[in-house]
């Protein structure tokens, strides 16, 4: 990388690429590694499904360059294309899963996590991350982990922001009662009974539901 | 909230702990009466919090190299705005295309033009098979009049097909060539524009096609692997192939006539082949 293409700005880098500069991606792709695979890591919570993520996330941004908006904010486009990949590898992995559902998320729920948590906070945020459903965990790593505004998720998700908002406070009810910081007795959804564990008795379905990686609304 | 539930659900406590101005007054006043919801509210923030603490990870070491390598791999598709772009792509590692190039066209093709120069004489039918029979035989560069439209969507696939379809396959009949229905035969005599259809660009001579090669490669004396007098988003153009590397060949469509400068690019991409 030479002074002149850290000097630049990811859309001027993206022109680069797009007339040829051969070392123009290779700056894009350090600029943003980091957080595509905070992002990847914390959506698969599998650090082999997030490593094929970003390498097919990465990939696609390469091949569809000449897609990118020039008006567009390039971390914006490039998340929306991590975010899908990452999805898209938790559907297919989600395919070749021969054991029930619950049983491979209680078993990969905190392992994969056990490897970045920085603290036991972080393994148990983590964890719970991990059993709350995919459209609301996406939605809390991009808003609340990542501080995106909640317009910039709508757009990387394509969904409108009320439905950011709304998964955004669903996932975070969520994780209170995955945590046990909430009453005994409450339940995301208004139904009492749910006590944060994955098919418990009277668990409304948006509280708790198994890691679903397809959007319901995407 | 609800008449066998008075206290909000989870969700709008979520809301009210993020100041959500949606959040109903109701709910609002509820909080500030109930001691319990207002604790619930307290740990949801405190979950909140520890979200907003979680660190941003750093991609590990064997990720980042297996990104750069995936992306090294990947051929370019990109549409450079210039030869001089196109030309800069080419000179990054490219031993192949330069081993290749050292061949020369002109070597390779002076078989080529004598035998197909012969075969005009010959009848049409005939030419048509011959020249298909000789490309199998020639190591040198494949010459089509396809008929084919490439389109930057598909255009991998074309190249491909170009590359390695059977000359069976590759040539139509010297009747549709005839008849200007697009077809042309695989190592076309070059020169001949007879066989070419109104879309189809015609055949350059063998000076003409050597200095729109060289000036695509920027290296002269560089040999094709696959010239293609076609058309390209339905105007004529002229698709020449060249080596990049063993698995990788660079696609040059350029204008019929190939005049050299900067406006006879259409359009370039790297394409891996099988």
């Amino acid at each position: 990388m030479s002074d002149l293409h850290g000097e630049l700005d990811d859309a001027a880098l993206m022109a680069r690429h797009l007339s040829g500069d051969g070392a123009a991606f290779g700056v894009l792709v350090a600029r943003h590694r980091d957080r595509a695979w905070s992002v990847a890591l914390r959506t698969t919570g599998d650090p082999t499904e997030a490593s094929d993520a970003v390498q097919d996330a990465f990939l696609s941004a390469y091949r569809s360059a000449a897609t990118f908006r020039a008006d567009a904010k390039f971390s914006t486009w490039l998340h929306r294309i991590v975010v899908n990949a990452c999805l898209d590898r938790m559907r297919r992995a989600r395919v070749r899963a021969t054991v029930p559902l619950d049983e491979s998320v209680a078993a990969t729920a905190v392992d994969p996590y056990d490897a970045i948590a920085a603290s036991d906070l972080a393994a148990d945020i983590g964890a719970a991350l991990a059993r709350i459903s995919a459209d609301q965990r996406v939605a809390i790593v991009l808003v609340d982990v990542h501080g995106m505004a909640v317009d910039e998720v709508a757009e990387v998700l394509g969904v409108p922001a009320g439905t950011v908002k709304s998964r955004c406070h669903r996932g975070r009810a969520a994780l209170a009662l995955q945590l046990g910081h909430l009453r005994p007795g409450r339940a995301v959804g208004g139904a009492p009974g749910a006590a944060g564990t994955p098919g418990a008795p009277g668990a409304s379905k948006d509280s708790t539901t198994p890691p679903d990686p397809t959007p319901s609304e995407t | 909230m609800s008449a066998l539930n008075p206290h909000p659900d989870p969700e709008e406590l979520a809301a009210v702990a993020v100041g959500d101005p949606d959040v109903g007054v109701e709910v609002r006043a509820h909080v500030g009466d109930c001691a319990e919801c207002a604790a619930d509210v307290a740990a949801i923030n405190g979950v909140l919090r520890s979200l907003r603490e979680l660190p941003e990870l750093r991609m590990p070491v064997d990720v980042v190299t297996a990104v750069e390598r995936a992306l090294a791999d990947e051929p370019a598709a990109v549409a450079p705005a210039s030869l001089a772009a196109a030309r800069a792509r080419r000179g990054r590692l490219m031993p192949f295309a330069a081993a290749a190039s050292a061949v020369g066209l002109a070597a390779v093709l002076g078989t080529t033009v004598l035998r197909t120069n012969d075969q005009r004489s010959t009848d049409a039918g005939d030419a048509a098979t011959d020249s298909v029979a000789g490309a199998e035989a020639a190591p040198g560069p494949r010459i089509l009049t396809s008929g084919t439209d490439y389109r930057e969507a598909e255009l991998d696939f074309q190249v491909r097909d170009a590359l390695t379809a059977p000359p069976a396959a590759a040539a139509l009949s010297a009747e549709d060539s005839a008849a200007g229905r697009g077809a042309g035969t695989a190592d076309a005599p070059l020169g001949s524009t007879e066989q070419s259809s109104a879309r189809t660009a015609p055949a350059l001579t063998p000076e003409q096609l050597q200095s729109c090669v060289d000036e695509l490669s920027g290296a002269p004396g560089s040999s094709p692997l696959l010239v293609d007098y076609a058309s390209y988003a339905g105007r004529p153009a002229v698709v020449v192939v060249l080596p990049f590397r063993e698995d990788t060949v660079d696609v040059f469509v350029v204008r019929s006539d190939c005049r050299v400068g900067n406006d006879a690019l259409i359009y370039f991409k790297r394409v891996r082949t099988p």
